[in-house]
């Protein structure tokens, strides 16, 4: 079964959600507007352009983040030998054999399923989400999978194994029987 | 013999940090309230500035012991345990209501060990390593679920450590447990 690496989200949550920000910043400038509605002060009339500029600005960026949005195309697809990770400029695969450890942990607020090779010490693993995560970093003996349950629950079909960490999900109110 | 399940050693700095945040949360409210009554503009500049320094001595000072305040969510106040080479039991102590368990090695199917560490603790090089001790996965993970309501919490800590259990443990305690239990305890990568 094919899914994508980073937990897919729909249409509002992709489109609307990042304008919170710009909204937030827009909202400023037109409350400046209102309630100077006779500008006369240099620094407000700066000011009110500046939060006004800067909404837009963002929201430019933001959209324009959105629609090259590449995310989609690292995908991973579970099936009895093992997973296939396809990226556009690189295709791995890893045997169930070949898992040491699956691990849940934290990138920044996001939970992460990190699988490790087995050749691979407690060092070499943890290095491997040291400094942020990037998808130059998933190879031969790294991939990792942002937490959603669709995922999840057909990893745990495939890796019979204790995944480590799994408790947290419990503690957060994610598990699932 | 039973031994607490959060150590001496941390039990001690979750009191420092609790003593800790409150005298620095007391001292800046103290100065930024004389800070805000003070006329002499000069004078409450000193008092703001003071307050500024006073907040992140204490907020950079509690670093070392935030990490711990979580652990007594994980780990209740009271709760203790012990063990020998057929069983470990754990007790807790939540109002007044006894809870005690009694878990056969063969029966427990998970030991992860995790480092609780703070922050500061960490760079120092200070590992806590935490046990999360599992018999009944889906009554452990019931007990412990944020979502799952319990008539009363005395309910839900029963039902969590009907199915399992977190301890703080010494070196010893760890390796005895590695030796009674048999298998192999999975780390964290930390």
């Amino acid at each position: 079964m094919e899914f994508t690496i980073f937990r897919p989200k729909n249409k509002v949550n992709r489109y609307l959600t990042p304008l919170i920000l710009p909204a937030f910043f827009m909202s400023i400038w037109l409350v400046l507007v209102i309630l100077v509605p006779d500008i006369e002060r240099e620094d407000m009339i700066i000011l009110s352009y500046a939060f006004g500029g800067l909404s837009f600005l963002l929201a430019a960026v933001i959209y324009i983040s959105v629609f090259t949005y590449s995310g989609d195309r690292y995908r991973i697809t579970l099936k009895e030998e093992g997973m296939l990770f396809n990226g556009p400029k690189k295709e791995i695969e890893m045997k169930w054999s070949d898992v040491g450890l699956i691990y849940l942990g934290l990138a920044g607020q996001i939970r992460m399923i990190y699988i490790f090779e087995r050749s691979l010490t407690k060092q070499q693993c943890s290095e491997y989400t040291m400094n942020g995560l990037n998808i130059k970093k998933i190879d031969g003996k790294f991939l990792y999978v942002e937490y959603y349950p669709e995922f999840y629950r057909e990893l745990k079909k495939y890796y019979e194994k204790e995944i480590i960490g799994e408790y947290k999900l419990a503690l957060e109110g994610k598990y699932e029987n | 013999m039973r031994t607490d399940s959060i150590t001496e050693k941390i039990r001690k700095k979750i009191e420092t940090g609790k003593i800790f945040l409150l005298v620095g949360a007391m001292l800046f409210a103290t100065l930024f309230i004389i800070y805000l009554i003070n006329i002499n503009k000069e004078q409450g500049i000193v008092f703001m500035m003071l307050a500024i320094i006073v907040f992140w001595f204490f907020m950079l000072g509690s670093l070392s012991f935030l990490g711990y305040f979580g652990l007594t969510k994980l780990i209740s106040r009271n709760q203790m345990h012990e063990f020998d080479e057929n069983s470990i039991k754990v007790y807790d102590d939540i109002d007044g209501v006894i809870i005690e368990n009694e878990f056969k090695w063969s029966k427990i199917i998970h030991i992860e060990i995790e480092s609780q560490a703070s922050i500061i603790d960490k760079l120092r090089g200070i590992e806590v390593p935490m046990l999360v001790i599992i018999a009944d996965k889906e009554q452990f993970y019931k007990g412990i679920n944020k979502k799952d309501r319990f008539t009363h919490k005395i309910e839900k800590h029963k039902t969590k450590l009907s199915g399992g259990f977190f301890i703080l443990c010494s070196d010893v305690e760890l390796h005895l447990i590695k030796d009674y239990w048999g298998k192999e305890i999975k780390e964290d990568i930390y």
